[in-house]
C-alpha cells in the first residue's frame, strides 16, 4: 500500500504505523524517518511551499519506484509545507518490507529522492531585518 | 499564441505574481522559453538559468513543441524535506 500526503497539519508516527496493515505478517521490518526543522542562529522558521499536484505526482512515481528497485511492501510519505518551527516534524517516510536491509534501504533512498525532485520549497525566516 | 506561466518560491517573489502570460512565437519549443521569460520579466534575471520547466503538469523535453494555451511551471532548485 502507497500512501502519500502533503498537508499543514501534524502528523501522527503512531497513527502512521497502525495504518500500515501486516496481515499474516508479510512485514518483518518496519522503517521510519522522520525530518524536523533543526535550530540555528537567527532562524524563527521555515516556510514550505509546493507545486502540489506535481509533487504529489512525484511523491507517487518515487514510492512506486522505490517499491519496484527494493521489494518492499508499504510506503507512506507525508510532507507537511506552511510555517514550521524548530522542532517541528516535516516529513515521514515510512516502509514496511519483507527485511530490514530492504526496509532502511528504500526508506534512505526516498528521503535522499524526495530531497531532489519534488517540487517542495524552504524559505528562512529569520528575526526582523535579518531576512 | 499565448501561455499561462505557473511560479513558485524565488520567482514567484521576484515578479509579485502566482502565474504570468507569456506570448510565443508559433513553433517555439520548451528550450526557447528562458530567453522569452528574461526578455518580457528583466526580474527573473540569472535566477532564470537554474531552473526545471515543467510542461502541463510533467517534466519537459527541451525539443517540446509549445501549443496555445499551454502551461507551463518553473521549477528552481527543490528544497523539501
Amino acid at each position: 500500500m502507497i500512501r502519500i500526503a502533503i498537508q499543514e497539519g501534524d502528523f501522527s508516527i503512531d497513527h502512521e504505523l497502525a495504518r500500515i496493515k501486516n496481515p499474516r505478517g508479510k512485514n518483518g521490518a518496519v522503517v521510519h524517518f522522520v525530518g524536523a526543522v533543526r535550530s540555528k542562529c537567527r532562524l524563527v522558521a521555515l516556510e514550505y511551499e509546493c507545486y502540489r499536484e506535481m509533487a504529489l505526482k512525484e511523491l507517487k512515481k518515487l514510492s512506486n519506484a522505490a517499491t519496484k528497485k527494493y521489494g518492499v511492501n508499504d510506503i507512506t510519505v507525508i510532507h507537511r509545507i506552511g510555517i514550521l518551527r524548530p522542532g517541528d516534524k516535516v516529513v515521514l517516510v515510512l516502509v514496511g518490507a519483507p527485511h530490514r536491509k530492504e526496509a532502511f534501504a528504500a526508506c534512505e533512498w526516498l528521503i535522499d529522492n524526495i530531497k531532489k525532485t519534488v517540487p517542495i520549497w524552504k524559505k528562512e525566516i529569520k528575526r526582523k531585518g535579518e531576512n | 499564441m499565448r501561455i499561462k506561466v505557473r511560479l513558485f518560491a524565488l520567482h514567484r517573489e521576484l515578479l509579485g505574481k502566482n502565474a504570468v502570460s507569456l506570448d510565443v512565437p508559433r513553433g517555439a519549443k520548451v528550450k526557447d522559453l528562458k530567453p522569452l521569460l528574461v526578455h518580457k520579466f528583466p526580474a527573473l534575471g540569472k535566477s532564470i538559468k537554474n531552473l526545471a520547466i515543467v510542461l502541463n503538469g510533467s517534466y519537459s523535453n527541451p525539443d517540446s513543441r509549445l501549443k496555445d494555451g499551454d502551461e507551463i511551471a518553473l521549477i528552481p532548485p527543490v528544497s523539501g524535506g
